[in-house]
C-alpha cells in the first residue's frame, strides 16, 4: 500500500478507536483510548485490514458498563442504544411539531420561542445522557432516515422519498460524525463552543440542500437560493417566495419555493433538534454539567441493585413494570393519535404551505408502527429505571 | 469485588492467561491467544480488573525513544489465578460430565 493509502487508513483507524472511547464510562474512555492507539501503533506493519478490524470491532461494540453496574447483554446493549435513538428522533419530531402549531396558532415570534425551549429541552437530555448510555451518532441517523420515510402518511409531502431523505440523513449524519470527532480532538478549548455552532449550522444547511436538490429540480428551482433554504424552512411559509407559480386546483396563488420550503421544513426540524441533542456535550463546558450536577454517575451504592426501590423495608424491582406501563401508555397515546380527525386535503395544503402542517407520525396508521412505538417506550422506561440510582 | 460471570469468552481470556501466570500479556496478545475480537476482548478485561482477577501496568519505556506509544500489560493477579483455576477445572469437570455418558448422574 502506499503511505497516503496507509495514512488514510491509520486515520480512519484512529478515529474509529477514539470514537469507541467515547462511548465507555468517563473513567475509563482516555486511557483505553490511549491503550488502543498504542496498539494500532504495534499493528503498523500489519495489513490494513487487520487495523480496520482491530479498531471496527472496537467501534461496533457495546461499551463496558459503568464500574457496579449489572453487565449487559450486546443484544440488550443493542436494544437500548436503538430505543434512545427512536426516542430522541421521535421526541425532535413531536417537538418540532409542536413549533409548527405555536408558529400556526401564535404567530413566528412565538414560534421561534417554541423552538429555543424544544432546544434546550433536548440539549439538557443530551448533557444527562452518557456513555453507554447515549445513542450513537449512526443509531439516530438511521432512526431519523426511518422516521422521515415512515412519517409521510397521505404523501402529502411529495418529496420525501427515499430520493430527497436519504441523502439529507446521510449528509447529516456524516457531517455530524465527523464534527463530534473534531469537537472530541478540540476539548475544552476556548473556540471550541463556536466550531461545534458553526459545523452544527453548516451540517444542517448542507443536508438541508441535499434533501432538497430532487425537489428543487422537479419544481424548476435554480440552486442560486440553495443557501438560504435551510434558515427558510425554520420561518413561517411565505416570508420569502421565490421560483414559478404553481397551479394547484382550489389554491391559486402560491409558488413552487413554498412547497420546497414545506418539504425542507419537515426534514430540518427534527435533524435539528437532533444536532443539538447530539452536540449539547460538546458545546457546554463538561465542568458546568458537573457543578449542575447534569452528570450523574450510573453507579449504584454498595448492595443496592439498579432498577431497585426500597418500599415498605423490601427492595422491589420495579424497572419492567415501569417498562410494560410506559408501553401500555405508549399504545394509547399512539391509538388515540390515530383516531384524530384527518385534516381535509386543503386544510393540509395550507399548512405545508405556511410551514406549519405536522408530519412525521404518518406510521402510527399502522399496526407494526404502534407496536415499535410502544416496545421503544418500554425499553427506554426499563433502561431509565435502571440505571436510577435506588432511593 | 463482584465475581466476573464466567461466559465462554471470560473462559477463554482467563484460560489464556493460565497458560503462564507470571507472564504479562499486552491486548492483542490476548487476542490472538483467544481468537476474540478486540471489541469483546477489551470490556472483559476491565471487568477481571475490577473483579480484581486480573491487574494492568503501563510499559515503562520512553515513547519518543521507542517512536511508539506505551503499551498496557495485563496479568492475573495471585486471587484471580487461584479463582481462575477454580473456574476452568469447575468447567472441565461439567463438560467431562456432559460428554461422558457415564459419568452423568441418572
Amino acid at each position: 500500500m502506499s503511505p497516503s493509502g496507509s495514512s488514510v487508513v491509520d486515520r480512519l483507524a484512529r478515529f474509529l478507536v477514539d470514537r469507541a472511547a467515547r462511548r465507555w464510562p468517563a473513567d475509563l474512555a482516555e486511557p483505553m483510548a490511549q491503550e488502543w492507539r498504542a496498539e494500532l501503533a504495534a499493528l503498523r506493519d500489519e495489513p490494513a485490514v487487520r487495523r480496520l478490524s482491530f479498531a471496527g470491532s472496537l467501534a461496533l461494540s457495546p461499551a463496558v458498563e459503568p464500574d457496579g453496574a449489572e453487565p449487559v447483554l450486546a443484544l440488550e446493549a443493542w436494544a437500548r442504544s436503538a430505543a434512545g435513538a427512536v426516542g430522541i428522533t421521535v421526541l425532535a419530531g413531536a417537538l418540532f411539531n409542536g413549533v409548527h402549531t405555536v408558529q400556526h396558532r401564535a404567530g413566528a415570534g412565538w414560534g421561534f420561542v417554541a423552538l429555543l425551549a424544544g432546544a434546550a429541552a433536548v440539549a439538557v437530555l443530551g448533557r444527562r445522557s452518557h456513555g453507554p448510555y447515549r445513542p450513537p451518532t449512526v443509531a439516530v441517523g438511521a432512526a431519523l432516515c426511518t422516521f422521515l420515510l415512515a412519517g409521510n402518511r397521505i404523501a402529502v409531502m411529495p418529496f420525501m422519498g427515499w430520493i430527497d431523505v436519504l441523502p439529507a440523513v446521510l449528509t447529516w449524519t456524516v457531517a455530524t460524525v465527523l464534527l463530534v470527532s473534531v469537537a472530541s480532538r478540540a476539548g475544552r478549548r476556548r473556540w471550541a463552543p463556536a466550531v461545534v455552532a458553526a459545523g452544527g449550522l453548516l451540517t444542517l444547511e448542507l443536508a438541508t440542500l441535499a434533501g432538497s436538490l430532487h425537489g428543487a429540480r422537479s419544481l424548476g428551482l435554480g440552486t442560486a437560493s440553495a443557501p438560504l433554504w435551510f434558515p427558510l424552512a425554520l420561518l413561517p411559509g411565505g416570508t420569502v417566495t421565490f421560483g414559478p407559480p404553481l397551479a394547484v386546483v382550489g389554491l391559486p396563488g402560491f409558488h413552487a419555493s413554498e412547497m420546497l420550503l414545506g418539504n425542507a421544513s419537515a426534514m430540518a426540524g427534527p435533524m435539528l433538534l437532533c444536532s443539538v441533542f447530539l452536540l449539547s456535550r460538546e458545546f457546554f463546558p463538561v465542568t458546568a454539567a458537573n457543578r449542575l450536577g447534569w452528570v450523574a454517575p450510573q453507579v449504584p451504592a454498595a448492595g443496592e441493585t439498579p432498577g431497585t426501590w426500597r418500599i415498605r423495608g423490601a427492595r422491589i424491582d420495579l424497572s419492567i413494570p415501569l417498562g410494560v406501563g410506559a408501553a401500555v401508555a405508549a399504545l394509547a397515546a399512539c391509538e388515540a393519535v390515530r383516531r384524530m380527525p384527518p385534516a381535509g386535503l386543503e386544510a393540509t395544503w395550507h399548512r405545508l404551505l405556511d410551514n406549519t402542517t405536522v408530519f412525521g407520525f404518518g406510521f402510527l396508521a399502522h399496526i407494526p408502527g404502534r407496536v415499535a412505538m410502544a416496545l421503544a417506550a418500554g425499553l427506554l422506561a426499563t433502561h431509565l429505571a435502571a440505571r436510577r440510582r435506588p432511593a | 469485588m463482584p465475581t466476573p460471570r464466567m461466559t465462554t469468552p471470560v473462559l477463554k481470556v482467563v484460560a489464556a492467561l493460565l497458560a503462564d501466570p507470571a507472564a504479562e500479556r499486552y491486548g492483542l496478545q490476548l487476542m490472538e491467544a483467544t481468537g476474540l475480537a478486540s471489541g469483546t476482548l477489551y470490556p472483559i478485561l476491565v471487568r477481571l480488573e475490577r473483579a480484581g482477577w486480573v491487574s494492568s501496568r503501563w510499559e515503562q519505556t520512553d515513547p519518543v525513544a521507542e517512536r511508539r506509544p506505551v503499551r498496557r500489560y495485563y496479568r492475573l493477579t495471585a486471587a484471580g489465578a487461584a479463582a481462575a483455576r477454580d473456574e476452568v477445572t469447575r468447567m472441565h469437570a461439567q463438560m467431562a460430565q456432559a460428554f461422558d455418558p457415564l459419568a452423568r448422574p441418572v
